[in-house]
């Protein structure tokens, strides 16, 4: 009944809120009008963020016989003519649902600009917030009534660039419900990976029952119902819905999502038993639920300390990041297939840069932007696709080069998302999901 | 957009800045002033202005904007056993001089002048600025003085005396704004252009500001006054680009990528007069903060008011006044301005005279259709608490004390495994105080988190504990004191009546603390508590 108070209240807002220059007072309330307005979730994605930015001559642009090639050999996949890492094969046999996009190309060879730019598709500016694409999307693709948060971030590592991972001027309502969070550089323990993953404060202390539980809540209600009706506005509004989701998420039977000892031993075993391969586990299982986004980090693992960053050591790191990476990713592509989720569910691999062809005297490869590859698989994409081709010696792009944005539009448009609409922000300019002029890549989305 | 304005344009458009030297009024009369002016705007507008509101709301508002904190119980009673007239304005007088009010005001301007946004590198420089604007706020140093001493601040304060090899230890200085910035010219003009003048500039860095009057050129005028602080920093790491070398560092600026050199003017378009024996930065500096500036005295003006009410009457406070975005109100902005210049930029007499108006001490509920607009100012608008605010309010309203031996966590800013800092990981400022927003992360933490767990907890909770066993009073005694802790009020005769039934039946264990405890859980997590309103 608010919300509709709202919308009715907003229209003249929203009307104005095309207008540059329009005053910023009550961009809030706009986007909440917006939000109501909404038709129901269709589609879901899954990010898996490579953290530190994952070289792409070793996994999926490789460049056999060129010394920029480096050890690795490819392997043929499912798809004849497709070749991919030696290291990734199992998801070789999955090509069929995959796209290749290998000529991304940026300017944002720095991990802070960089992870800025490609998880919120715009570069850090002045004083603008912009959101990150799990609050975005969550926001067009998530039901405000929905049993679980809309946004599950799974073990992210911050310290790049925090503002890269929060709801910026979407607000806290769209901010992730984050869990295995690891503010610190802290390589993840192997054994209490499930523990990692449950949601923080989901319970009330032990010594508080359900019956007492529930006779809080309801005093809680009657002061909100009270206050609220003294003193409408925004903040008390969101205080309520925060609270009742809250509330929902403690007592639906959609949390058993968190607790993967519900998953027989093999599939757990098949994802692999660590804390990306059971986030992927996770991430499955709520977009079983419902939820509309869901990204896992990989980054630093025991043998490959600095996540993707490999300026030093690139093979062995990249073997073993592989090697937590293949299994999970393959097993997440089977797992939503066999129930039907493939096709409503896109999966984005990606990282903030592709690394240096050139292998340094340490065996490492450094930041490289200018030439790249990023993935996506599953719904909304056409599977079984090369997009854009680098040379020979992998430094420069060729073919099809795509910018961020682009990338953005196209991931927009994969999951049935208006790449062009606005929210309004908090310097009181719309903007867009995707960059101003950014259009999707038509070759491969479905 | 073919036709731009110079800065020049617009100042001269603004009245010559004789109000600079009007009479000084008293703040009780300038609080007249104020009540006047907006009596006069409602009057035109026919906004109907919300009921005074009662001592208890006046009471936990003033506690939170001047201390930082709900009050305790005691103070409440306090309070009221001091003769009903001119309490309200002796409160006033005695919260401005209590020492938490130093500390307050340090982080709301802290909170100005480096915005952190979570970053904790950020948040590392903005303690670091805290300590000595902490230290200007207790000399009382007027707020052109400060912003003076902050904007000239000499590079060489960190480094160690001649003849020595390490610099003095725990230095109070202003240095972490320069470092904030990276040193660097252009972020230290878009800062001081957007806190001090209240003008975005930023967009005029890389391009034509799109849809203001700013050109690029300004920008890079404005910068050139900061150019030299890279070059006297000595620590710029070697892995960044150095400086680009110049003949007159901090009277002219390289713009990157482009041949040009641009030399030092006031956005105004005036050219400074150098003086050798100054730093430039301290030249623009006494033109940022001069009483003929007419962007700076208003922009103080402004945020004063936006602290006292959660919104500027320009909002933001950051940014200029445009045709669709007007200043509201004037005529009493232009007053709040002068006024705050004939007092010498004294931003404690321009506080205590909007404290000691009636639009400050007006109701915030909703009584009538036309207070929608927040800023007629015809009710108290609803804003959510500084994380600070938070933390304060909910250690003064449990009565936590740190463990034995423990550091107060107020001061362990940099542990962030320090149970404030995991609470208030999950609250960052709100942008708006006025539109806060709520996660789901938040209502989990303070429902279920350890903190109200261990405050709601008979056994842990030291106010719980104290008022729960407390023999002599009884379960209404109890009710009320626990509604005082939390939301500074007694409870209304209906809640009171629903409360106390549940209370004296023992809620759901049959047990009549339990039942307490479910209440101080509720009162905790509510609105009420949780906002400044």
């Amino acid at each position: 009944m608010t919300r509709q108070r709202l919308s009715r209240r907003d229209l003249n807002t929203l009307a104005a809120a095309g207008v540059l220059g329009y005053s910023c007072s009550g961009w809030l309330e706009a986007l909440a009008a917006q939000t109501a307005h909404h038709p129901q979730r269709r589609r879901a994605c899954i990010l898996l963020w490579m953290n530190g930015g994952p070289t792409q001559t070793d996994t999926f642009d490789m460049k056999p016989g060129h010394a920029n090639g480096g050890p690795f050999r490819p392997i043929a996949t499912s798809v004849p003519g497709i070749q991919i890492s030696e290291h990734l094969p199992r998801l070789a046999q999955q090509m069929g649902d995959v796209a290749i996009i290998r000529s991304i190309t940026s300017r944002e060879g720095d991990h802070g600009r960089g992870t800025y730019y490609l998880r919120t598709g715009y570069l850090p500016q002045g004083p603008i917030q912009y959101p990150t694409l799990g609050s975005f999307l969550s926001k067009e693709l998530g039901a405000e009534d929905a049993p679980l948060p809309n946004f599950v971030s799974i073990a992210p590592f911050r310290l790049f660039n925090p503002a890269a991972y929060g709801p910026g001027f979407l607000g806290p309502q769209y901010a992730p419900l984050l869990v295995g969070d690891n503010p610190n550089f802290q390589p993840a323990a192997n054994g209490n990976v499930a523990d990692m993953l449950r949601v923080q404060d989901i319970a009330p202390p032990a010594d508080v029952t359900t019956p007492q539980f529930d006779h809080r809540v309801s005093i809680l209600e009657h002061m909100e119902r009270d206050f609220a009706s003294r003193h409408p506005g925004v903040s008390p509004q969101s205080h309520r819905t925060a609270y009742d989701r809250a509330v929902r998420l403690m007592r639906t039977a959609a949390r058993a999502a968190f607790n993967l000892d519900e998953e027989p031993a093999s599939i757990r075993d098949g994802y692999g038993r660590n804390l990306f391969g059971q986030g992927c586990l996770l991430a499955r299982r709520l977009v079983e639920r419902g939820v509309a986004f869901v990204e896992v980090n990989l980054g630093s693992l025991p043998g490959a300390p600095a996540g993707w960053d490999t300026h030093v050591q690139n093979f062995t790191g990249v073997r073993t990041l592989c090697n937590v990476l293949d299994p999970a990713w393959a097993q997440l592509i089977v797992d939503l297939r066999q129930r039907g989720l493939l096709e409503t569910t896109l999966i984005v691999w990606m990282g903030e840069f592709g690394r240096t062809p050139r292998i340094n005297a340490q065996q490492g490869r450094d930041h490289f932007p200018n030439a790249w590859s990023v993935v996506l698989a599953g719904g909304g994409i056409r599977g079984g696709r090369v997009y854009g081709r680098t040379s020979a010696d992998a430094m420069t792009v060729e073919e099809n080069p795509v910018t961020v944005p682009q990338l953005m539009a196209t991931i927009c448009r994969a999951l049935g998302v208006d790449h062009a609409r606005q929210n309004m922000s908090n310097v009181g300019r719309p903007i867009r999901l995707a960059d101003h002029g950014a259009e999707p890549i038509a070759e491969i989305v479905a | 957009m073919a036709r731009r304005w110079s800065w020049a344009v617009v100042v001269m458009v603004v009245p010559a800045p004789s109000w600079a030297d009007g009479p000084a009024f008293s703040a009780r009369e300038l609080a007249q002033r104020i009540d006047e002016r907006l009596a006069a705007a409602w009057k035109a507008e026919q906004i109907q202005p919300a009921p005074p509101a009662d001592d208890y709301e006046f009471l936990r508002r003033v506690y939170l904007d001047v201390l930082g904190r709900v009050p305790r119980v005691s103070e409440i009673y306090q309070f009221l056993d001091d003769p009903a007239p001119q309490r309200r304005e002796k409160l006033i007088d005695r919260l401005l001089a209590h020492p938490s009010f130093i500390g307050h005001w340090s982080n709301t301007w802290r909170d100005i002048i480096l915005p952190t946004g979570g970053n904790q590198q950020a948040v590392f420089f903005a303690n670091n600025l805290r300590t000595w604007l902490e230290q200007q706020i207790k000399k009382d140093v007027p707020f052109d003085q400060m912003v003076r001493n902050l904007l000239a601040a000499p590079t060489t304060l960190n480094q160690p005396p001649r003849g020595q090899f390490t610099a003095p230890a725990n230095q109070v200085n202003p240095l972490a704004y320069l470092q904030a910035h990276e040193f660097k010219a252009e972020n230290l003009a878009s800062s001081t252009a957007r806190v001090f003048l209240g003008v975005r500039l930023e967009c005029a860095q890389c391009h034509d500001h799109p849809f203001a009057k700013w050109s690029q050129t300004n920008f890079w005028e404005l910068a050139a006054f900061f150019s030299g602080v890279g070059l006297q920093n000595r620590f710029v790491p070697p892995n960044q680009p150095q400086p680009a070398a110049l003949k007159n560092p901090g009277k002219e600026i390289k713009i990157p990528g482009k041949e040009k050199i641009v030399a030092a003017r006031f956005p105004t378009g005036e050219l400074p007069i150098w003086d050798d024996a100054k730093d430039p930065r301290a030249i623009l500096a006494e033109w940022v903060t001069s009483r003929n500036n007419p962007y700076f005295a208003r922009t103080a003006a402004n945020r004063v008011w936006a602290h006292c009410f959660g919104i500027g009457l320009l909002d933001p406070c950051d940014d200029e006044p445009t045709e669709d975005n007007p200043i509201r109100h004037p005529e009493l902005l232009a007053e709040l301005t002068q006024q705050l210049i004939a007092h010498n930029f004294d931003l404690k007499f321009l506080l205590r005279a909007i404290l000691n108006s009636r639009a400050y001490q007006r109701s915030s509920a909703m009584t009538h259709p036309s207070q929608k607009d927040l800023q007629s100012f015809a009710r108290m608008p609803i804003r959510g608490l500084t994380p600070e605010q938070l933390w304060d309010s909910l250690t003064t309203a449990v009565g936590y004390r740190p463990a034995p031996g423990q550091l107060d966590p107020r001061l362990d800013f940099l542990n962030n495994q320090s149970i404030r800092a995991q609470l208030l990981a999950r609250f960052a400022l709100p942008e708006r105080r006025t539109e806060t927003q709520t996660s789901i992360l938040q209502a989990l933490a303070l429902m279920n988190g350890k903190f109200i767990s261990d405050a709601t907890s008979l056994r842990t909770g030291e106010l719980l504990a104290g008022v729960a066993d407390f023999p002599a009073w009884s379960a209404e005694r109890k009710l009320e004191t626990l509604f005082l802790a939390t939301v500074s009020r007694p409870p209304r005769a209906e809640e009171r009546d629903r409360l106390l039934t549940y209370v004296q039946r023992g809620g759901a264990r049959g047990d009549e603390a339990a039942a307490l405890a479910d209440v101080f859980w509720a009162l905790l997590n509510s609105s009420e508590f949780l906002f400044n309103h």
